[in-house]
């Protein structure tokens, strides 16, 4: 039996374990190292309306145990995803999470409505309302509870595509955007986005990245994400992905005992393209190790009864 | 595009060349069969050493008989720290090849290479004399000392003209103050030029196709987080590790 098969929001993952947004781009780049359809599902690079060039360089920087980003969400527009990308998942028969980017409400409802037209083809939308590298939109939309539950209603009532709502940790109380997330009727959450930060250059006494700020992911934000998961995931009935720092399948364990119902994987791929693999193996030695039968039985064991 | 592997290696020497520059070889016959000159590797760094990502470096040379690769890095930080720490049969892991590579199709180039930035000219002269093509080389570097570099050349066959900034025993001048002087004397074709930005920036604009190696930040070296980005002269952006690290000059802006 397959201990790690996950039925999250009605659709049927193999696995647990998926790319996160941003690291993986479309899922042709790590192509000889992870076939697409061997991970739980691909979650696709943010996609906006049209295409965004994103930010000046530098990009990133690595910091210690982790890295800015600051890329802007430079991605070819939904057009370009549908057409070229898009075939290309399906061919390898992979589970699809498009990740949308806007910079006004109307923005994220237009590219929601485009993939209606692919209800079959694209299994979930995460609506990325936490990028803390756009000026406009992005964690604008993530960071006040009303905003969320507007933003996120009015995608609900044009979808009918799984919703995921990517929230940001750069916020006073995650617990109460993720309540103004589920009360908007969102399938799922997935948290943490990246950790706003700065890195000044000693030499030129200048910020280091061209953008100024960037991101901050990998293994140093790993307790900051974890303490959210098992905060939300107590908090909330929706399934939880959980993300943020994840290395190895210890790390991603972890996640689930907080109460994540699955997990994503992105810095620790450029370190480790096999990383997925990894973890998935991992997962399934822990389950038998412990006489588990299936996933499910450690989810949120941190804190049940 | 060449098929990507991921392979732990034993490191067979990895020695001092000059000051801070060292020589690291390893043994891969798949790798040593498919890399093409210009491409470059991601090498694993070490966690308990405060440094977790990989770090891009070019491939200096191949050793076809052997199947050996060989890297010529320079110490800067913390991650080529640690490679200049790596003994015999010490462990590495090797992401690569990586990127595209060096155009061979022409006849008489001149190659100009700053300082470390020598490092992908090599393996380039190496295959370029397999076409019977015996370039023209300029290769300059901040001192006599850091010329040492050059010798590792000498087993090419290429004429390679030496400057240094400090006075010495060589050409006194940058590299492209030596460009320019050997630009009025010579008919090329081509120029294929690596090293700091600052030199890319001073090459002689000239009429003919000239290719630059650039550098920049890297995560993932594969093209998957859109990190190492250039912009380009109609102001979109390409990435070093997938679309380079070989531009063709006039297209890309050096100075962002
Ligand atoms: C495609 C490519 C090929 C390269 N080939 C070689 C090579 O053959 N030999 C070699 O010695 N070096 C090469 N480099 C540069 C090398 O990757 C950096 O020197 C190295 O990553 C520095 O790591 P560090 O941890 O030692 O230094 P850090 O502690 O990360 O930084 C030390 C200094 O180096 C600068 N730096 C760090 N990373 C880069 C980078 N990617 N590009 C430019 N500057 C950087 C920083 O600004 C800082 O001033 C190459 C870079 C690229 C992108
Ligand atoms: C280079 C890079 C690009 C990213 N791009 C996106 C993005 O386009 N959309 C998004 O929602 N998150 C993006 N993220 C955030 C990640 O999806 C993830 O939430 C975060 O990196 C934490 O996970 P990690 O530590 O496993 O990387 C990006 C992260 C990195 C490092
Ligand atoms: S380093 Fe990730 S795209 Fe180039």
């Amino acid at each position: 039996m397959n201990k790690l098969k996950q039925t999250l929001f009605g659709v049927d993952f193999n696995n647990p374990v998926f790319s996160d947004s941003g690291t993986f781009g479309y899922g042709r780049d790590y192509e000889d190292f992870i076939p697409v359809n061997e991970i739980g599902a691909v979650v696709t690079k943010g996609t906006s309306l049209v295409e965004w060039k994103g930010n000046p360089a530098p990009r990133i920087y690595e910091t210690a145990a982790g890295m800015l980003n600051s890329i802007g969400l430079q991605n070819p527009g939904i057009e370009h995803f549908l057409l070229n990308d898009l075939p290309y998942l399906i061919e390898k028969n992979a589970k699809v999470i498009l990740n949308v980017a806007g910079h006004t409400a109307e923005q994220y409802e237009e590219i929601v409505t485009k993939c209606q037209d692919y209800t079959q083809q694209i299994h979930a939308l995460e609506i990325n309302i936490s990028c803390p590298n756009v000026t406009e939109g992005g964690m604008a939309f993530g960071t006040n509870p009303d905003i969320v539950y507007e933003l996120l209603t009015k995608l609900k009532k044009v979808s009918d595509i799984p919703l995921i709502a990517k929230l940001s940790p750069n916020v006073t109380d995650i617990v109460e955007i993720a309540k103004a997330a589920e009360s908007a009727q969102v399938d799922s959450l997935s948290l943490i986005n990246t950790l706003s930060g700065i890195a000044i250059d000693i030499k030129t006494k200048k910020p280091v990245l061209g953008n100024i700020y960037g991101g901050l992911s990998g293994p140093a934000i790993k307790p900051v994400a974890l303490k959210m998961v098992y905060q939300v995931s107590q908090a909330c009935k929706v399934p939880i992905i959980g993300m943020g720092g994840i290395m190895n399948s210890t790390d991603a364990i972890e996640f689930f005992l907080a109460g994540a119902s699955a997990i994503q994987v992105g810095t620790a791929v450029f370190v480790n393209p096999k990383v997925h693999h990894e973890i998935i193996k991992g997962i399934n030695q822990y389950l038998s190790d412990n006489n588990y039968t299936h996933l499910s039985d450690i989810i949120g064991l941190s804190w049940k009864e | 595009m060449t098929k990507k592997m991921l392979f732990d290696t034993q490191i067979l020497t990895n020695e001092l060349i000059c000051d801070d520059v060292y020589l690291m070889k390893f043994k891969n016959e798949e790798f040593a069969k498919t890399v093409r000159p210009g491409q470059f590797v991601q090498v694993s760094t070490d966690f308990n050493n405060q440094t977790f990502l990989r770090r891009p470096i070019s491939i200096f040379d191949v050793e076809m008989e052997n199947n050996i690769i060989m890297l010529l890095y320079k110490v800067v930080g913390k991650g080529t720290k640690y490679f200049s720490s790596l003994k015999p049969n010490d462990n590495i892991n090797i992401l690569g090849p990586l990127g595209n590579s060096f155009s061979l199709e022409h006849n008489n180039p001149l190659i100009i290479g700053g300082g470390i930035g020598v490092a992908p000219l090599k393996y380039l002269v190496r295959e370029m004399n397999k076409n019977n093509i015996k370039p023209d080389l300029i290769l300059g570097f901040s001192c006599a000392e850091q010329a040492k570099m050059a010798r590792l050349f000498n087993d090419l066959d290429c004429n390679i003209n030496i400057c240094t900034d400090k006075k010495s025993e060589y050409f006194h001048g940058n590299s492209c103050q030596l460009a320019a002087v050997v630009l009025e004397d010579n008919q090329y074709d081509s120029i294929y030029a690596c090293g700091p930005n600052i030199m890319l920036q001073n090459i002689p604009q000239v009429s003919i196709p000239t290719y630059v190696s650039l550098e920049e930040y890297m995560a993932c070296g594969v093209g998957a987080c859109l990190g190492c980005a250039v912009k380009t002269t109609v102001g979109s952006y390409v990435h070093v590790c997938k679309d380079g690290p070989v531009f063709e000059a006039k297209g890309v802006i050096l100075n962002e």
